[in-house]
């Protein structure tokens, strides 16, 4: 930057046009054509900015796409997690419920006992082989001799009915729908509970059904 | 000139600035980018990765008809974090009836962890209190899913929780004593410790980066090692059987006061065991409560002196060395002398005219010696070791014993005939059952077998027993044999205990003197062996009740025999026996 201030300049030089001159004189300068071609071209800038914003645009995009799958595969492979140890405690549940142990103390709450010496009849000459006896008496036998710890006892089961009778705090928790599972409280827990129904129902299943089908009439 | 040349020179400093600031960037960033690139990048994944150990699943233990005997199951263990528990008293919980949280004390947070647990509150605070400063505890081990499910709900920040795979057995004691049990270590007993390696699962692991919340960031790198999961143990034990069989012998036990019991049921045709069952035994679920001695399976693991039940194993050996015939003849005195001592029947008798069959279907001891006399002790000494006796069954059962069966060139005068009817030679029940299905098989002795198969994860199915069958006895020796047994279910003083109405039943009681010290006692182990249908034999049952204090006969066993015979007759649905033969004359 120049410091000379400009008082000091002659006149000519403050003035952009110089007096001696008469017309101003205009010059053009031209391009030839192949300057012209050479020039950059505004289109080709906005086409490789544009295409520059396009290609974040989309990485973006998949980014954004790919992040949601990844979290879709989270939940996914939770809730698969989930429904694998409710499917195995479920499982757990019925493998104890079907247990000879199980069943015999369901049977015996319905009044059954096992079976006698066994009789054969013939279909062909109907001739009857061995002497039928009864059934022993219901809940005979120690139900102790063949033991299965895996059998909530009674005390756990009365603890169980008790903790599912109070619903406040804890019942209200297993809102969602993975608490909701059915295994555990219901099934094999209260045997009594659900044999007594069962055993008053069978008494009046018999009229009910024969409701829906044609009674047989017998002489 | 002095002002450019001072222009030029801030100029250059300029340059030389940004210049040295460009090379410091550059060196700084060669310096980042290659020469600490490797150790730098390992140290930002292992910031943000986490490897998590996946668990395999241990194989399942099932019975012949896939019935679930021992079975993995998800076990959790609640654990807190002591020092973060808020030591002012008030924490948080998730709000049970919508959504954020709700402020509770810690006592409460405590109670309603010991609600669905079940656990006192104040074992939950000594847990706590054990050691303030730690960063781990456990509050409750191994809770069910559902109690789990419970506790994740209540959102309490500073109770955690960590998988804990677990082994149940569902059917509790049946087939207990085969199936074995887990303990801290790993497999303790039964087929869970000779099948381990059927059954044990590798776990495997798994890393992966992931972000603030967890999540894995996509395209990170997975190194992962797959867990393996166990292969299914399939047993050829009946679960159904095997239950009613033990309730059988375990009533019975009781009843007449035994110290121990025991009964084995065979299938004929391919030597699968269908039920081995003891009584006292062992709950798999609960092994603390069961006794020393029951923790294994007697069957397999007590040999004792067998008695008479061997009878029909000598009788079947001197007929196929062409030595007797079931019609063979012979005097059978009240007491048969031999060097060094005399041998004698269970009843006082005058000499008796007996045929073979008559021997067996009287259990002479006194019969049996003088049969013996037809056949060299060393060919008498093979026939047994060819029918098993002194060597471990196929199955080799963990803590199986081999039984005693003496050379023969050590037997002398008297045990050279005692071993021909069970006294001064031992088996276990499995060999004694195993006798009587090689005679009820024609003869020929199939490999007893416990366990069906091993089936891996990938499908691949190993541990298949071999199934070759060898000729004992020629096929006419095990039939007529058969049919002489016919006669105790038939005739004998027991038959109407061992009869089955429909069915042909041959058996043989055995009631042994238990020698202790060196010498016999008045303790017996009573038991019956027998076939049925005899007509096309199907099924072997051995019942036996060691040291009885009430009932010292075979005939505290007969009814078990009896019972347990005609539950496998009807189970697996035998036809009746159609076919009559004609019974062997007894006496001449």
């Amino acid at each position: 930057m120049s410091t000379i201030l400009v008082s000091s300049l002659p006149d000519y030089a403050r003035s952009p046009e110089r007096p001696d001159h008469g017309a101003p004189r205009q010059i053009e300068i031209v391009t030839t054509r192949a300057q012209r071609s050479a020039r950059p071209r505004l289109a080709y800038a906005l086409i490789a900015v544009g295409g520059i914003f396009l290609i974040f645009m989309a990485q973006l995009g998949v980014s954004i796409a790919l992040s949601d799958g990844a979290y879709k595969i989270s939940s996914l492979n939770s809730a698969q997690r989930d429904l694998t140890r409710e499917a195995s405690a479920l499982n757990e549940v019925n493998n104890l419920n079907a247990s000879p142990q199980n069943l015999r103390t369901l049977a015996a709450g319905i009044g059954m006992g096992s079976g006698g010496a066994a009789a054969f009849i013939n279909s062909g000459s109907g001739k009857v082989t061995g002497i039928a006896a009864p059934a022993e008496k219901s809940g005979a036998g120690s139900s102790s001799n063949v033991p299965n710890g895996a059998l909530p006892t009674a005390k756990q089961k009365a603890k169980e009915a008790a903790a599912t009778a109070t619903p406040p705090a804890v019942a209200a928790t297993t809102n969602s729908p993975e608490t909701e599972n059915p295994t555990i409280t219901v099934e094999g827990s209260t045997p009594t509970a659900a044999g007594a129904p069962a055993a008053s129902t069978s008494t009046t299943s018999i009229p009910s059904s024969s409701g829906a089908l044609p009674s047989p009439v017998t002489h | 000139m002095n002002s450019q040349r001072s222009t030029r020179t801030r100029l250059a400093l300029t340059v030389i600035a940004v210049f040295a600031v460009v090379v410091v960037f550059a060196i700084r960033l060669v310096d980042i980018q290659v020469v600490r690139a490797g150790e730098l990048t390992t140290a930002a994944v292992a910031n943000r990765s986490k490897t998590l150990t996946t668990y395999g699943t241990r194989g399942e233990i099932v019975d012949t008809d896939g019935v679930v005997l021992a079975d993995s199951v998800d076990r959790f263990d609640i654990t807190v974090s002591p020092r973060s528990v808020p030591a002012n008293g008030k924490t948080v919980e998730a709000n049970p009836v919508g959504k954020g949280t709700i402020d509770v004390s810690v006592e409460q947070a405590l109670t309603d962890i010991g609600k669905v647990t079940g656990t006192k509150v104040s074992a939950l605070k000594a847990a706590i209190a054990a050691d303030p400063k730690s960063d781990f505890a456990y509050l409750v081990k191994g809770v069910k899913l559902d109690v789990y499910t419970k506790v994740t709900a209540l959102g309490i920040p500073w109770v955690y929780d960590e998988p804990h795979p677990g082994r149940v057995y569902p059917n509790g004691a049946v087939a207990g004593n085969l199936v074995g049990f887990m303990g801290t270590d790993g497999a303790q007993a039964g087929i869970e410790l000779t099948e381990n390696k059927c059954l044990a699962s590798t776990n495997g692991t798994s890393t992966y980066e992931r972000g603030a919340d967890g999540v894995r960031i996509p395209g990170s790198t997975v190194t992962a090692t797959a867990p393996k999961d166990g292969g299914t143990v399939k047993l050829t034990i009946d679960q159904d059987l095997s239950y009613f069989v033990q309730q059988t012998i375990a009533a019975r036990a009781k009843a007449i006061g035994a110290q121990w019991a025991t009964a084995v049921v065979v299938r004929v045709k391919d030597g699968n065991l269908m039920a081995v069952a003891d009584w006292p035994t062992v709950d798999p679920n609960n092994v603390s409560a069961a006794k020393r001695t029951a923790l294994g399976s007697l069957a397999f693991s007590t040999s004792y002196e067998p008695g008479s039940t061997f009878k029909p194993m000598t009788v079947a050996s001197l007929i196929d060395a062409g030595k007797i015939t079931p019609t063979t003849k012979i005097k059978v005195p009240n007491q048969y002398f031999v060097k060094g001592g005399e041998i004698s029947d269970s009843w006082d008798h005058e000499t008796l005219k007996y045929t073979t069959a008559g021997v067996i279907l009287n259990s002479s001891n006194v019969g049996i010696s003088v049969l013996s006399e037809t056949l060299d002790k060393y060919k008498r000494h093979d026939y047994m070791t060819k029918f098993g006796i002194g060597s471990e069954t196929a199955v080799h059962f963990n803590g199986e014993d081999s039984g005693q069966l003496r050379a023969a060139k050590n037997w002398d005068p008297v045990t050279d005939k005692t071993v021909q009817f069970g006294q001064g030679v031992g088996a276990t029940s499995v060999q004694v059952a195993s006798i009587y299905q090689t005679l009820a098989n024609g003869g020929v002795k199939k490999p007893l077998s416990l366990v069906e198969s091993c089936t891996a994860a990938d499908g691949t199915v190993s541990d298949v027993p071999n199934k070759k069958g060898t000729r004992v006895v020629s096929e006419y020796a095990a039939k007529s044999t058969v049919h002489m047994m016919e006669g105790v279910a038939t005739v004998g003083w027991l038959a109407s205990q061992l009869k089955i109405p429909g069915y042909r039943v041959a058996a043989k009681t055995g009631t042994a003197e238990v020698a202790e010290n060196g010498v016999y006692t008045g303790e017996r182990i009573v038991s019956v062996a027998g076939i049925a249908p005899a007509d096309d034999p199907q099924y072997v049952v051995v019942a036996t009740y060691g040291k009885p204090s009430t009932m010292k006969t075979s005939e505290a066993a007969a009814p078990t025999f009896q019972k347990i015979m005609a539950q496998v007759l009807k189970k697996y649905r035998v036809l009746p026996s159609t076919k009559t033969d004609k019974p062997i004359p007894v006496t001449w």
